[in-house]
C-alpha cells in the first residue's frame, strides 16, 4: 500500500484555488468579454455556482466511499470492465490536462514575454520542476501550493489596488442591456474553468478529514470565484467590455498600465512569477493525479519509475497537439464540452449509478465504507 | 576481543602486563606502586603523563592516605573491573588506582589539558548581549550552559560515540518542556552512529540528520551558550561534543537561520526590522546576479528608459555576454573571500586592497566588466555576509550560480523556475520530523509571526509549538497578557 500522506484542509483549498483560477484569470477576461462584453461578471457568477455544484458531486462520492479515489470508486461502482474503462478515461484526462496546461504556460511567454527563447526550453524546464515536485509527493506539493497561494493572492490584490486611479465603474453600465440570454452563450467555457478542480477526486482521500473539510472545499471555489471576478471586473472597468476582448492576455496589459512614481512601469516581472508559480501548481497536481490514477488503475508498486516516461510524454504531447495559440483558444472556446464530459458528466454518471446501487443493495454501503 | 573482556586478576604483575599490552606498550603510561592503608594492600597508580594533572598526582603520591580520599570526594570517580575499561579511563586523562587485593580499580578524574580560555565567539559576534563562547573544554562548555540556565530542570545525559575514540557527547534537554519522543529519537540516532572517529560537531550532524546528503544544514550549530539555553527553553535539544567548541541544536527550521540572539537584546522594532533586512539580504544574495543577467540579456523592455541607458552605456565597451561577465565577477569574489579566510590576519588587509582596487577598479577601466556588474557582485557578496548561519551563507552563494545560469537561458522564467524547485526541495526536507519550511509551509500564522518578526517578549506567552514542547505556557500561572 501507499505510505500515509495527509494534507490539511487549508492546503487542499490552496491547491483548488490555484489550479482553478491561478492561470485562467490571466486570459479569462478576454474570452468572457467576447461573449458577454461588460456583463461578463454574470458568466463568472454562473460558472462559480456550477463549480460549487460540481465540487459537491465529488464530495458526495467521497462521503459514500471514503478513503477512495475516483479511480477506485469507479471500479467498485461499475465493476471490472466498465470501471476499468472509466479509470483509463480519468487517467487519460488528467494526463491530457497536464499537457494542455504545460502548453498554455509555454505559450504565454512566447506571446507576452519573449519570443527569442524556444518554446521547448520553457516546456522542458517546466516539466522538470513539476516532475521533481511529483517525485517528492503530494505533501510537498501541497505545502508549496499554500505558499504560492499567499504570494499570488497578495500580488493580485496589490495590482488591483495600484490600479485604483484608472478605474471607471461606469463602464459596467448599462447592466444586461442585451437581455440575460446572450450572456449564457459562454457558459461552457467558464464552467470548464471551474471544472478544473476535478483533481479533488484524487486528493480528497489524502485530506485530513475534519468537520471543516467540506466548507474549506467550497471556500476554495468561492475564493477562485472572487479572484476571477476581480480580474474580469478589473479589466472591464479599466478597458471597457469591447476593449478587453481585443487583448490576448488582458491582465498583462492591465499591469502595464501601472505607473509608480512617474518612472517605474512595466511590472510584468511580477506577473511572470505568478504565472510560472500557478502553472507549476496546476501542472504538478494534474501530473500527480495522473500518476496516482495510473498507479491505482494498474496496481503499480513503484510509481516513481513512471515519472520520467510520463514527463517525456507530456512534453511531446504538449508540443505537437496544436500549432499555436489561436488553435488552443478556439479549442478551449468551442470544444469546451470535451472538458465538461470528464469534469462533470462522467462523475455525475458515476454518482447516479452509485446512488442507484446504494438504494438497491443496502449492504453494499457498509461494504464500501468499510 | 577476548583480551578486551579480561578482568583484573589477583596477580599484580599480570594486571600491569595486560594493561600495558592493551595500550600497545605506550611509553607515557606510568605505573607506580604504593602501600595502601587499613589492609588495602598494594595499590598501583596508573596515569598517562601530560594528560593527568601533575599537581594532583604529586599530592596523591606524597600524602596518599588523606589525599586519595579527599580527591575521591571532590572529583568524579567510579569502580572499574576490566583491563579495557582501565585503558579507556587512562586514555581520557583519568588516574586509575588498582587495588590488587580486591580485583577492582578506581578511576579518578584528573584530566588537565591546556586549552584556551573563554573568549568572544568568533563566528557569532554581537554588539550587545552575552560575550562568552564555547571552548574546546567539554566540562567548561557544560558549566557555561549550567551557568546561563541555573535551573534544576536542565538535564544532561552522556553518550559515547565513535568506535575507536569513544568521544563523549552530552545531550542536553529541559525536563518538563522537551518532548520525550524527540529526546528518545535523538538518543536512538546517536546510538546508531557507526563511525570510528567523531571529528567534531559536523560528523555527528551528518550522521543524525533526517536527509543524508542534504544541501542545507538541518541542525543548527552555535558557539554561544545563551543561544543553547534559549533553544532549550523552546523545547529543542542541545548536543555538546567533547573537544568541539560548537554546540548542536535541533530540530532546526529554515527561517530560524535569520534569527540572531542579539535580536532580543534590542527593542522589538529594531530587532524586527533587522530580521526583515536579513531575509531581504538572503533574497538579494540568491537572486540579484540572476536578475541582472536576465534583465540585460532578455528583458530590456522592462527597465525604465533612463536606467536602461546607463546600463547600456556602461556595458558598451564590455566584450562578453552578461553571463560570463557575472560568472567572472562572482568567481573573483569567491576567490577573494576564500583567500581572506585562509590568510593570516595581517595579510588579509592586503587581499581586500588588492581585491577591491585592482580587480574591481582596474577591471572596469580595462573594459572587461561593466561597473554595474561590479556593484551587483559586491552587493550580492556582502548581502550574504549578513546571514548569521555560515552554512546557509555558503549555500546561498552556491545557489546563486545555478540561478544565474538558469536566468541566462530562460530569463525571468528561469529564475522563478529555480526558485520553485528550491522551494520544493526545502519543503521536502525535515529536521527530526519537523518540516524544514515550517511554519511557512505547512502554514501556521501564529508561529510564523513569531519567527519572521521578533515579537515583544511580553507577547510571547507561549513557546513555539513547532518543536512540540510538553508545556506551551511561558508565563507564570495567572499572568494576564
Amino acid at each position: 500500500m501507499m505510505r500515509q500522506t495527509t494534507i490539511t484542509n487549508q492546503q487542499m483549498m490552496a491547491l483548488l484555488v490555484i489550479s482553478t483560477v491561478g492561470t485562467a484569470s490571466l486570459y479569462a477576461p478576454a474570452i468572457l468579454t467576447q461573449y458577454a462584453s461588460r456583463d461578463s461578471w454574470f458568466l463568472v457568477l454562473l460558472g462559480g455556482s456550477v463549480g460549487i455544484l460540481n465540487v459537491l458531486v465529488f464530495l458526495q462520492l467521497n462521503k459514500w466511499y471514503p478513503g477512495k479515489s475516483i479511480v477506485a470508486i469507479s471500479r467498485q461502482v461499475l465493476g471490472g470492465w466498465f470501471g476499468g474503462l472509466f479509470s483509463f478515461l480519468f487517467f487519460f484526462y488528467y494526463l491530457d490536462i497536464t499537457s494542455w496546461v504545460l502548453r498554455e504556460y509555454a505559450q504565454f511567454f512566447i506571446i507576452a514575454l519573449n519570443p527569442m527563447i524556444p518554446q521547448n526550453g520553457y516546456m522542458v524546464v517546466g516539466v522538470i520542476m513539476c516532475a521533481y515536485a511529483v517525485f517528492h509527493g503530494l505533501e510537498v506539493i501541497a505545502r508549496v501550493a499554500l505558499l504560492i497561494l499567499g504570494i499570488s493572492v497578495v500580488t493580485f490584490l496589490f495590482i488591483y489596488i495600484l490600479l485604483f486611479n484608472s478605474y471607471n465603474f461606469e463602464y459596467l453600465l448599462p447592466v444586461m442591456e442585451n437581455g440575460i440570454g446572450s450572456a449564457f452563450k459562454g457558459s461552457f467555457v467558464v464552467i470548464s474553468w471551474f471544472g478544473d478542480m476535478m483533481f479533488i477526486s484524487m486528493i480528497i482521500q489524502h485530506v485530513k478529514r475534519t468537520k471543516k473539510t467540506v466548507p474549506y472545499a467550497i471556500a476554495g471555489i468561492v475564493i477562485s470565484f472572487l479572484l476571477l471576478m476581480m480580474s474580469v471586473v478589473g479589466c472591464i472597468v479599466v478597458f471597457g467590455g469591447k476593449g478587453t476582448s481585443t487583448f490576448t492576455y488582458p491582465i498583462v496589459s492591465l499591469i502595464q498600465n501601472i505607473k509608480l512614481f512617474g518612472d517605474i512601469e512595466r511590472l510584468d516581472a511580477i506577473l511572470i512569477a505568478i504565472w510560472v508559480m500557478s502553472s507549476f501548481v496546476k501542472v504538478t497536481v494534474y501530473f500527480w493525479s495522473s500518476l496516482q490514477a495510473l498507479t491505482e488503475w494498474l496496481h503499480i508498486n513503484r510509481p516513481r519509475l513512471f515519472i520520467p516516461p510520463l514527463a517525456v510524454a507530456v512534453v511531446l504531447c504538449a508540443r505537437f497537439k496544436i500549432w499555436g495559440l489561436i488553435e488552443m483558444s478556439s479549442l478551449y472556446d468551442r470544444q469546451a464540452w470535451y472538458f465538461l464530459i470528464f469534469q462533470f458528466v462522467l462523475p455525475v454518471v458515476l454518482l447516479l449509478v452509485a446512488a442507484v446501487r446504494q438504494n438497491s443493495i443496502p449492504e453494499e454501503k457498509s461494504y464500501g465504507s468499510g | 576481543m577476548e583480551a578486551d573482556e579480561q578482568r583484573f586478576t589477583f596477580d599484580m604483575a599480570e594486571n600491569k602486563r595486560l594493561l600495558s599490552e592493551r595500550m600497545y606498550h605506550t611509553e607515557d603510561l606510568m605505573m607506580n606502586e604504593i602501600e595502601g592503608q587499613d589492609g588495602e594492600g598494594q595499590i598501583t597508580i596508573c596515569h598517562l603523563t601530560g594528560l593527568a594533572n601533575a599537581e594532583m598526582l604529586r599530592q596523591v603520591y606524597a600524602f596518599y592516605p588523606d589525599h586519595v580520599s579527599l580527591l575521591r570526594t571532590v572529583t568524579s570517580e567510579y569502580e572499574i573491573h576490566t583491563i579495557s575499561e582501565a585503558a579507556k579511563e587512562l586514555a581520557s586523562g583519568n588516574t586509575v588506582l588498582l587495588y590488587h587485593s580486591k580485583q577492582y580499580g578506581i578511576s579518578i578524574d584528573t584530566l588537565s589539558v591546556q586549552l584556551r580560555s573563554v573568549e568572544e565567539p568568533v563566528s557569532e559576534a554581537a554588539v550587545k548581549g552575552a560575550r562568552s563562547g564555547f571552548t574546546e573544554s567539554f566540562r567548561n562548555n557544560l558549566a557555561l550552559i549550567r551557568y546561563h540556565c541555573p535551573s534544576p530542570d536542565l538535564k544532561i545525559e552522556f553518550k559515547d560515540a565513535g568506535v575507536v575514540t569513544s568521544t563523549t557527547l552530552a545531550v542536553i534537554s529541559m525536563g518538563g518542556i522537551t518532548n520525550p519522543a524527540l529526546l528518545e529519537e535523538v538518543h536512538r540516532r546517536i546510538q546508531e552512529i557507526p563511525v570510528d572517529i567523531i571529528q567534531g560537531d559536523n560528523t555527528v550532524e551528518e550522521w543524525i540528520v533526517d536527509n543524508r546528503g542534504t544541501l542545507l544544514p538541518l541542525i543548527e550549530t552555535t558557539e554561544r551558550p545563551d543561544r543553547v539555553v534559549a533553544a532549550l527553553l523552546e523545547g529543542r535539544i542541545g548536543i555538546i561534543i567533547q573537544g568541539s567548541p560548537f554546540a548542536l541544536m535541533l530540530p532546526y527550521v529554515f527561517l530560524q537561520a535569520f534569527q540572531v540572539s542579539e535580536d532580543y537584546a534590542w527593542s522589538f522594532y529594531i530587532g524586527s526590522s533587522i530580521r526583515f533586512m536579513r531575509l531581504a539580504c538572503a533574497l538579494i544574495g540568491a537572486l540579484l546576479p540572476g536578475f541582472y543577467v536576465a534583465t540585460v540579456t532578455f528583458h530590456h523592455e522592462l527597465v525604465p528608459t533612463s536606467l536602461l541607458q546607463s546600463i547600456a552605456s556602461a556595458r558598451e565597451p564590455v566584450p562578453f555576454p552578461a553571463v560570463i561577465e557575472s560568472f567572472a565577477m562572482m568567481i573573483a569574489f569567491e576567490i577573494m573571500r576564500e583567500a581572506g579566510v585562509r590568510m593570516p590576519k595581517q595579510v588579509g588587509q592586503a587581499v581586500s586592497i588588492v581585491g577591491a582596487l585592482i580587480l574591481g577598479q582596474a577591471a572596469v577601466q580595462a573594459g572587461i566588466v561593466s561597473p554595474i556588474m561590479v556593484i551587483v557582485a559586491a552587493l550580492t557578496g556582502i548581502a550574504t555576509f549578513t546571514l548569521p548561519s555560515t552554512a546557509i551563507n555558503y549555500v546561498i552563494r552556491m545557489i546563486q550560480f545555478g540561478i544565474t545560469l538558469m536566468a541566462s537561458m530562460l530569463g525571468y522564467v528561469g529564475i522563478v523556475a529555480s526558485v520553485i524547485m528550491l522551494m520544493t526541495y526545502l519543503a521536502s526536507l525535515r529536521s527530526f520530523g519537523v518540516p524544514y519550511l515550517s511554519p511557512a509551509a505547512p502554514f501556521d500564522f501564529e508561529q510564523l509571526s513569531d519567527i519572521v518578526i521578533r515579537r515583544p517578549s511580553t507577547f510571547n506567552s507561549k513557546r513555539p509549538g513547532l518543536f512540540h514542547p510538553l508545556r506551551r505556557r511561558r508565563f507564570r500561572e495567572g499572568t494576564r497578557r
